[in-house]
């Protein structure tokens, strides 16, 4: 047994010249639920494809629940259950086929739990699963990812397609239900309200780079806005490390820094700047500000 | 084993459509009356294994629902291998539907009508041959064949599959790279010698459910179905174990463009190597001597070549190869010459005399090549009345040859086929001196290119399916060396019975001329039981002919090597005879369409097909491969005069009325005495 359930060091992957993920660095602890933040084409989900040895890295080490992907791909594939972002099933299968279906390949299969949550999904067994609404489907698809009970729980976009009610339940009970069993949930989303609710952990990769990576709390620290009034000769703020975004006009600009802190402040104060105030920001604002452009913009 | 039950069940419910509208389509294509079964049967088998190996993976690719298999812990070699099984499954009931319809439809109502719009029409091209060797090869035994032989296409198609993203990707791609692998890649290649491989590489274009039969090589041979069998399994094994590694989730964007090169470089190299052969243009004659009349046979003696014409000799001075010139023509009155043969100045030809109702001999002096003169005529058996088509005078010559003094002919009378041994050390008439007795009822000699061959003090003839050595060492007292029964495929014991039967039906006077003849095969999948003939007056355009007996035909020889011709399949037996007494099969040349015999000069043989001369070069194992051709070709101002069907080869057989001397081939091709420089030996090139 391992405290590490995910452990991404140097993770790279090509498309011919196009490179996804670019020396990515993630670990995830057991039993904990790490959201994984990213705008569309980040190379979120080439990293979980990665993590199910659905494609092969060009280079770098990735170990799931201490286990090499590309060598022990059946007992990873035992352990973890794996949700596809709009997951495709069966269409033609009734949806007790495809629950009998699924569970045939493992030892360890939880029917009852299975049809539990089929049960509380308000899902019909005996309905084809081409008619299933894309939120049925979904659900199906987790329900499926569960009945093996396994250790880690990877989820790629599980909320969209998802209506807001279904969301909220099927990602705070389900994932607290999950979690309370001691498994490990990662899943990937650009919904930062959702991640926000149910995950201990953020991870944010922008263009295949990670950007940053902790606690919630952690990551919503890593940036701040920043107040500043400019005196009457200064011209604009230039050169300040980490910053994101410059908006206002006149005499006042408004900052968001990424890793804010003295040096910012006194690169802002030597350009003739007076630091009116310093605020936190939201989750999804420190998203923003990490996946921003890194040189700025002034709106 | 959950798994793999769970796996069987979910592509059994996927092929299940497939596999359904494939066996209905098969049994309905099998059923309708057709006239081309050969190709048909090829169509449904391209059908079965493009639909069955298309979408096996590149299907579910496109669907998206390949990475839900895919995260299941299962071995992905099991995961292709339920997947490759349950398509073969599909391909083997389709191709099983259609042999049974094809089978079912035979004994149910017969061939011999063809669906055309809503007509029925009696078919007119379906032959016998197709009847009598479905029957032979039977229903097991021909599905079989096809299931392996498609199984190789289905599982290029399956492979392609595992690469292409696309279904139609997948479809084309696999029929291509199948195409090109077994040009080049024939696992028998490396196993067998090159004249097989040639052959089981023609077997998908060329399966031979025509008169040529070549299935029944495949279907009896042990070692071409095994190989067929082994390449498929090793196809197979290979794509599932492939699976373990290869196989990705997204399929390759570039497959198509791998295609593409593939068929590039299989173009530029069947190109290239088309373009060497084809731009060899055939060889043209360097002399040549037309003849208004028809000639019927020739032979060389010293540099005169002497022509036989139907009603005279024509003796040629050939001294100039170049430039053939008639010496004299002598004719004979109330005769119709048929064969030729010369001692010293002498020629003895065989011929029948109108008048007299007998065939018998004319023997005419050559020694003065300006003034041949007619020394003397003997009749010596009458002709009978009310001969049919295929005994067109009896007792029939089959063979016909002098040495050391002694005219040796092989008569084929109703009853038996003789040697007969005659003293011409004197000139003038042949003294009859011996009489051998071969055969007491000579079966299935009907064809026109049987022939008894002499070689040295030797006389070779075929024999039904027997191979006869005749040891001619004393004139007086020829023996029998050696009768080897040669191998013989298909029961066509039942055939020969049913052959028989309409022999006896087919009776002088029994047919008026303008009735044409629809041969029916009653019988099931266990066998021909019955050959049916009917009769149609009103379709009176087309011909049915039965002229493929069963046995063998024509010999030729090269040193120590026998090649016999084989109707059934039709291909050249070759034949070890380096002990006379023991003569062995050793391996067998394919030959489409074969027309006499061989003339071999060093080591390249020369035979006639159609009107035009092939050459063959001779492998060490006694193999014929590649070809130049010798044409002879008559214009009409600055166009070609096109003329298929040349007479000559059907008037006289013997060798082909092609003779080698002086490094120069002598042959007559459509009236023509037509000289050709003899090919080099490296003509080929090494």
């Amino acid at each position: 047994m391992t405290d590490t359930a995910i452990a991404i060091e140097g993770l790279t992957h090509r498309f011919g010249q196009r490179t996804a993920v670019d020396d990515l660095q993630i670990e995830v602890h057991a039993g904990a639920v790490c959201g994984f933040l990213g705008r569309n084409g980040a190379g979120k989900t080439t990293t979980i494809k990665i993590l199910m040895n659905l494609l092969t890295p060009t280079a770098g080490q990735v170990e799931v629940l201490g286990l090499d992907p590309g060598r022990d791909s059946l007992a990873l594939w035992r352990q973890v259950g794996y949700v596809a972002e709009n997951p495709i099933l069966y269409g033609w299968m009734k949806v007790r086929e495809l629950v009998w279906f699924t569970g045939q390949f493992y030892d360890t299969w939880n029917q009852s739990k299975v049809e539990g949550f089929i049960d509380r999904f308000g899902l019909d067994p005996e309905q084809k699963v081409k008619h299933l609404s894309r939120g049925m489907n979904a659900q199906l698809a987790l329900a499926l990812a569960l009945g093996h009970e396994p250790r880690l729980l990877i989820l790629d976009e599980p909320a969209s397609g998802l209506d807001v009610v279904v969301r909220r339940d099927f990602l705070e009970s389900i994932i607290g239900l999950i979690q309370e069993e001691g498994r490990t949930v990662f899943l990937s989303s650009h919904l930062v309200h959702e991640v926000e609710r149910v995950a201990d952990r953020v991870a944010i990769i922008e263009a295949g780079r990670l950007q940053v990576e902790g606690t919630v709390d952690e990551v919503k620290q890593s940036a701040k806005r920043v107040v500043v009034r400019l005196a009457e000769n200064a011209g604009e703020l230039t050169g300040i490390s980490g910053l994101r975004e410059v908006r206002g006009e006149g005499a006042q600009r408004l900052l968001t820094v990424v890793g804010y802190g003295a040096e910012q402040a006194a690169q802002i104060e030597a350009q003739g700047g007076r630091i009116a105030d310093v605020m936190d920001l939201s989750l999804e604002d420190a998203f923003v500000a990490h996946v921003h452009d890194a040189e700025g913009g002034q709106s | 084993m959950n798994s793999l039950r769970a796996l069987i069940w979910k592509e059994g419910r996927e092929a299940s459509y497939k596999i359904a509208i494939g066996v209905c389509l098969g049994l309905f294509v099998g059923l309708i009356p057709k006239d081309d079964l050969d190709f048909l049967a090829l169509l449904v088998g391209l059908f079965g294994a493009v639909l069955m190996g298309m979408d096996a993976v590149a299907g579910e690719r496109s669907r998206g629902t390949l990475p839900f298999l895919f995260i299941r812990p299962l071995d992905r070699g099991w995961l292709m291998g339920v997947k490759f099984v349950v398509g073969a499954v599909g391909l083997l009931a389709v191709l099983a539907a259609y042999w049974a319809g094809v089978y079912h439809g035979l004994s149910a109502w017969g061939n011999p009508q063809v669906l055309w719009g809503f007509l029925w029409e009696p078919a007119t091209s379906f032959s016998l041959y197709e009847e009598v060797i479905l029957a032979d090869v039977g229903y097991g035994r021909i599905l079989l064949l096809w299931f392996f032989l498609f199984l190789n296409l289905y599982t290029a198609v399956f492979l392609a599959s595992m690469i292409a993203d696309r279904t139609l990707k997948a479809a084309v791609g696999g029929v291509i790279v199948a195409w090109v692998a077994f040009s080049f890649l024939g696992l028998t290649m490396f196993l067998l010698p090159e004249g097989v491989v040639w052959y089981y590489m023609s077997e998908v274009f060329m399966p031979g459910l025509d008169r040529n039969a070549a299935i029944l090589r495949q279907a009896f041979d042990p070692m071409l179905l095994l190989a067929k069998i082994a390449t498929a399994v090793l196809l197979a094994a290979g794509a599932i174990l492939w699976a373990r590694w290869g196989l990705s989730v997204q399929g390759s964007r570039w497959f198509q463009w791998g295609v593409g090169v593939l068929v590039l470089a299989y173009g530029v190299v069947i190109g290239s190597a088309g373009f060497s052969h084809h731009s060899q243009e055939p060889v043209k004659p360097v002399g040549r001597l037309p003849y208004e009349a028809p000639v019927v046979d020739l032979a060389l003696q010293d540099r005169s070549a002497v022509v036989l014409l139907e009603r005279g000799v024509s003796v040629v001075d050939v001294a100039d190869w170049r430039a053939p010139r008639e010496s004299s023509r002598t004719e004979i009155e109330g005769w119709r010459l048929w064969r030729l043969a010369l001692s010293g100045s002498t020629a003895y030809v065989w011929g029948s005399a109108e008048a007299q109702d007998s065939v018998g001999v004319a023997v005419f002096d050559l020694s003065q090549p300006e003034h041949p003169q007619l020394l003397a005529q003997r009749f010596l058996y009458p002709i009978e009345a009310g001969h049919t088509l295929w005994l067109e005078h009896t007792p029939r010559l089959v063979g016909w040859a002098t040495r050391d003094g002694y005219l040796y002919a092989g008569l084929l009378g109703n009853e038996s086929l003789e040697l007969h041994s005659f003293d011409v050390r004197e000139g003038g008439l042949p003294q009859p001196v011996h009489v051998l007795p071969i055969a007491e009822r000579a079966k299935h000699v009907w064809n026109n290119n049987w022939e008894m061959r002499l070689a040295g003090p030797h006389a070779f003839l075929t024999l039904g399916h027997d191979f006869v050595v005749l040891d001619l060492t004393d004139p007086r007292r020829p023996e029998e060396l050696s009768r080897t029964p040669l191998r013989r495929f298909g029961p066509s014991k039942r055939y020969e019975e049913s052959i028989e039967k309409l022999h006896r039906q087919l009776a002088p006077g029994v047919l008026p001329d303008s009735v044409a003849l629809q041969l029916r095969l009653k019988g099931s999948s266990r066998g021909l039981e019955e050959l049916e003939m009917r009769r149609y007056g009103t379709y009176g355009e087309y011909s049915y002919r039965i002229a493929v007996p069963p046995g063998l035909g024509s010999i030729s020889l090269s040193g120590d090597k026998a090649y016999v011709q084989r109707h059934w399949p039709q291909e050249l037996a070759v034949l070890d005879i380096g002990d006379l007494r023991r003569p062995v099969e050793v391996d067998h040349v394919t030959r489409e369409y074969f027309s006499g015999g061989l003339t071999f000069h060093g080591d390249i043989a020369y035979s006639r097909k159609w009107s035009r001369i092939e050459a063959h070069s001779v492998t060490g194992y006694g193999s014929l491969i590649q070809r130049a051709e010798l044409e002879f070709v008559e214009k009409k101002g600055n166009s070609r005069i096109y003329e298929p069907y040349d007479p000559t080869p059907y008037l006289a057989s013997q060798s082909n009325n092609l003779v080698l001397a002086d490094d120069h081939v002598c042959a007559i091709l459509k009236n023509n005495l037509v000289v050709f420089e003899a090919l080099q030996d490296d003509w080929f090139g090494e």
